[in-house]
């Protein structure tokens, strides 16, 4: 083979398959925008995308170090060396510049080559997160385009010295020529594939979906690493209910936003989410991984048969196929997703934080519940009785709203229609129906009093915040009753917003801004462990059996809230005992999202797995935050551990003063206290007077 | 007494055609507007029977006649949640009364073979003493069947002339079945089945068809002057059990209230069943004793 005829190939080949990617990527991208519009900063996006890739993106694949490594090695070894073989190929180079780039093309192609073995090593008995099928043949095909560029590159580098009769003979020849075929190969998966639908596509549509994501705010910036904060976007988006020609969620694949639908592609199947996936360990028919292989179909159409992980628990593959502008759920008749799928999700959140790819499960579900329930009136067990409720009497019970108070008969609880301004509203949530509730409520009450905190409630006035309306996928309700509670809690003055449900405080803190709320809220722990740092709170700590905390994923995974909860019950005297899954990897109890309201059958149930956790560090005591993962914990069957709210262990150990205990015993009644006030020696005056 | 359940009809009339009565509902606790829990299981029952028939068969048709007031509208698009395309208002003066409309709407002869009206046993609000229905059909001279729970069948007995097989709940959850000749008027009871979620899309699509009533209905003078006041439910008569034994007031408590003291009269003349209900509404207090003397002089002039 002579020079002339190897060069030529060489640029013809990649020429080629640089054309035929980038045609596949116009379709692909023609494709996503066959969904609805959502505005995105283009070229910020783009901007800003290699920031999010090598920060966000690898804090999440960093989780697994060592996959870390060896993506780093495979994905970075890659773009330097087809970056190098495109400027080699394709651009006129001094032939001194030629040399050190196709050098360097030489070492980035063997440190992908590294990467793609250990790929490979990991692909020999792969875990059962992770898809077979094309995904098997994957290293292979890493290992091929690298070893290919890096012998090409040898080749490039080798003509200069040896004889030009070197690769014309029959060894350099073939060398030759096997090695043009194993770029012919690598490059058909790896430029090809990426953007015609092979695994590699997670790499182009992954890229762009960083650059493009529908919650831009989820990333770090400069600015944020300089504050400290990690940034998070949890708030659900709401819907516009006063154009009657938007739909109401999603029925066709079509009614995903364009970037919602690049976001699916993104998908590496690398199955984190399955793994963590509470309704999935349940054996629910919901796995994340494949929910969103589903959405692809539903944008390119065929049969789920096609899947090569693991299929929704109870539900074997092949039975359902997706069809461009067809229904997503099924309602009569095929279509890509049964809907008690939907319905098991307890919107923990635990996928969307495991997944590296930034995909947003928990909103693709939400949207197509909504169409369910706002469309087809189809929400199913007793969401329909709870919405119901909802409407009529503000509360998913159905009790009288003028009873929300009753469980304080006795307390005197300040109101703010009474007083009107005060420093701490204290935000009851439903769990004032609720009786188990209603004693972390009165420890709650009984530490604002013992702190001589200057707070109100709203009594009747309070409605629910419309979380489970809301991820049951009735919006219509969700927003009237946002707009309700906006309205009320515009009337009075106050500094702070505390509330001991999780759900209450994320709807309230996150989602009320788009209805014209913006609150300073404060989950009570967040609250105590402030009281605790100014000294407010006088507690007695004492040596406790073991204790294990459970983090509610409103307040963890949503709201980014790990520290407080454990700072408080360190003050208390008690050395934690951490589960194995715990902080951003807690499990999920199962009581959120609607989840006990709809009710789906799995072969076990989500909190007997989390109580199982609580027995497997032996924790006598497991301390919550939340009056939902309270019930379902405490709901479960022969239980070892005692369930405490971090409020009812904070109000066992409270030190009372002599005074303070009287005052707050002999009702310092709303009427009797001076208004405005927040003056603890007054206060006290009053009560002994 | 159970009933095995039946076969549908072998034979459908070429069309049917279903009317429901709607009425506004409030909600006990709150009295927010919403359908009222009775009609929305007539609406329930009407659509699942046009579900289960041949489509196109059956044409449903729901009515309302009142004024239009603040909450009326509220509450109708509840019913449209459940999949109505239309609800047919007829407008009225506050104080007017529903049965002339009503009777006017359902008077015009329909093409269809077979006629059906249903409606809640009683509504939510205002008399709520569930006589609409009767005079409706005493007006039409139509067919009444109280306590309806299902309708099984419509079948063509003849030519031109169909009837319904339904269930009617009795006390206890017995149920009797009996075949009804159309047209007829259902009412429908608690123990139907459950009405669908209303769903926010239909209800904001549907449409409320206003129609003019014609002529300005009658009002009801003597119910103008009525006062109103919430219902409260009616207290249950106390059986008092005295024992020291534990085990017998267990059981009177668990024992279902006996039937024996009622009479079971088989093919008895008129008067003398007509008799037997006096004595028994008078033994009860329901009628006074001179009613009862008038009304027996009354027979047997």
């Amino acid at each position: 083979m002579s020079a002339t005829l190897f060069y030529g190939s060489l640029t013809g080949l990649v020429l080629a398959a640089l054309l035929l990617a980038l045609v596949g990527a116009a379709r692909r991208f023609l494709l996503w925008r066959r969904g609805r519009p959502s505005p995105v900063a283009w070229l910020g996006g783009l901007a800003a995308m290699p920031r999010r890739y090598l920060v966000d993106l690898h804090h999440v694949v960093a989780r697994d170090k060592a996959f870390a490594h060896t993506h780093v090695a495979t994905a970075g070894g890659f773009v330097a060396a087809a970056g190098l073989l495109l400027l080699v190929t394709l651009a006129p180079l001094p032939a001194g510049g030629e040399m050190v780039l196709t050098g360097l093309m030489l070492v980035m192609s063997l440190v992908m080559l590294g990467g793609a073995r250990r790929v490979a090593r990991r692909r020999r008995r792969p875990p059962s997160r992770l898809s077979r099928g094309p995904w098997q043949r994957l290293p292979r095909s890493l290992t091929v385009f690298a070893a290919s560029v890096a012998g090409l590159s040898l080749i490039m580098l080798m003509v200069t010295w040896l004889p030009a009769a070197w690769l014309t003979g029959v060894l350099g020849g073939t060398l030759a020529l096997v090695l043009l075929a194993g770029l012919a190969l690598g490059l058909g998966e790896m430029f090809l594939g990426m953007t015609w639908g092979g695994p590699m596509k997670h790499a182009f549509a992954g890229a762009l979906h960083l650059a493009w994501h529908r919650r831009a705010e989820r990333f770090s910036t400069r600015q944020s690493d300089r504050d400290g904060v990690s940034p998070r976007s949890t708030g659900l988006k709401p819907l516009d209910l006063d154009d009657p020609d938007a739909p109401l969620g999603v029925e066709t694949s079509e009614d995903f936003t364009w970037n919602q639908r690049l976001g699916f592609d993104a998908c590496v199947q690398c199955g984190r989410c399955e793994a963590v996936c509470p309704a999935f360990a349940a054996g629910q028919p919901l796995n994340p991984k494949k929910l969103i292989q589903d959405m692809v179909l539903g944008m390119t159409g065929g049969s789920d048969a096609g899947f090569h992980g693991s299929p929704y628990p109870g539900k074997p593959l092949g039975e359902h196929r997706g069809q461009p502008g067809g229904p997503m759920v099924v309602t009569s008749g095929g279509a890509l997703v049964d809907a008690d799928t939907l319905w098991s999700c307890t919107t923990c959140r635990a996928c969307v934080e495991e997944c590296p790819m930034m995909i947003e499960h928990v909103d693709a579900i939400v949207d197509m519940r909504r169409h369910l329930t706002l469309e087809h009136g189809a929400t199913p067990g007793k969401g329909a009785a709870v919405l119901d409720n909802l409407i009529a009497t503000d509360n998913p019970g159905g009790f009288a709203p003028d009873s929300r108070m009753h469980w304080a008969a006795d307390l005197n609880l300040p109101l703010m229609r009474e007083l009107g301004q005060v420093d701490v509203l204290l935000w009851l949530g439903d769990g004032a129906f609720d009786m188990r509730n209603q004693r972390t409520l009165r420890a709650l009450v009984k530490i604002l009093r013992a702190s001589q905190v200057d707070f109100a409630v709203l009594g009747d006035e309070e409605r629910d915040s419309g979380d489970v309306a809301r991820r049951l996928g009735d919006e219509a309700t969700f927003q009237r009753l946002a707009r309700d509670n906006v309205a009320t809690l515009s009337r009075y003055g106050f500094q702070t917003i505390v509330t001991c449900d999780p759900h209450s405080f994320h709807v309230l803190g996150n989602e009320y801004a788009a209805f014209g709320g913006h609150y300073c809220v404060r989950h009570h722990s967040t609250f105590l462990d402030e009281l605790l740092q100014q000294g407010r709170l006088k507690i007695a700590p004492r040596p406790r059996s073991r204790v294990t905390y459970h983090d509610p994923c409103y307040l963890g995974r949503y709201n980014g809230e790990f520290d407080a909860p454990r700072r408080v019950l360190a003050a208390l005297g008690i050395e934690l005992t951490e589960m194995a899954r715990s902080g951003f990897r807690s499990r999920c109890c199962g009581g959120g999202g609607g989840a006990p309201v709809t009710d789906i059958p799995g072969e076990r149930r989500i909190p007997d797995m989390r109580m199982a956790d609580v027995a497997e560090v032996e924790a006598d005591v497991v301390a919550v935050g939340c009056p939902q993962c309270t019930a379902m914990l405490e709901g479960v069957v022969d239980r070892q551990a005692e369930v405490r709210d971090i409020a009812e262990l904070v109000a066992e150990a409270l030190v009372l003063e002599e005074s303070v205990s009287e005052a707050s015993s002999t009702a310092t009644g709303a009427r009797r206290r001076p208004r405005q006030t927040g003056h603890p020696g007054r206060l006290v005056e009053e009560a002994s007077q | 007494m159970s009933l095995e359940p039946r076969a549908p009809a072998a034979v459908e009339p070429a069309s049917i055609c279903l009317d429901v009565l709607l009425s506004l509902g409030r909600h006990g606790l709150t009295q927010r507007p919403r359908r009222a829990d009775l009609d929305a299981r007539a609406l329930e029952m009407a659509l699942t029977f046009q579900h289960k028939g041949k489509p196109g068969n059956t044409t449903l048709s729901c009515w309302h006649a009142g004024p239009a007031e603040q909450d009326t509208e509220i509450a109708l698009r509840a019913y449209l949640g459940m999949g109505l395309p239309s609800i047919r208002w007829m407008h009225m003066a506050p104080a007017g009364d529903a049965l002339a409309p009503l009777h006017e709407a359902l008077r015009a002869p329909v093409d269809a073979d077979a006629r059906l009206v249903l409606c809640g046993m009683h509504a939510e609000q205002g008399e709520g003493s569930g006589l609409l229905p009767i005079a409706l059909a005493e007006r039409l001279g139509w067919r009444w069947v109280p306590g309806v729970v299902a309708i099984e069948a419509i079948e063509p007995i003849s030519s031109g002339v169909a009837q319904a097989v339904v269930l009617q709940a009795l006390p206890r959850g017995q149920r009797r079945r009996i075949a009804v000749r159309l047209p007829a008027i259902l009412g429908v009871e608690a123990a139907a089945p459950a009405p669908r979620q209303s769903a926010f899309g239909p209800a904001r699509r549907g449409q409320l068809l206003q129609l003019d009533s014609g002529a300005e209905p009658p009002t009801d003078p003597a119910g103008a002057t009525w006062p109103f006041m919430p219902a409260t439910p009616r207290p249950k008569r106390l059986k008092i059990v005295t024992s020291a034994n534990a085990r017998e007031r267990f059981k009177a408590a668990a024992a279902k209230a006996e039937s024996g003291s009622g009479r079971v009269l088989e093919q008895v003349s008129a008067t003398e069943g007509a008799t037997a209900i006096l004595d028994f509404l008078d033994a009860e207090g329901v009628v006074s004793r001179a009613a009862v003397t008038n009304a027996r002089q009354g027979n047997g002039r």
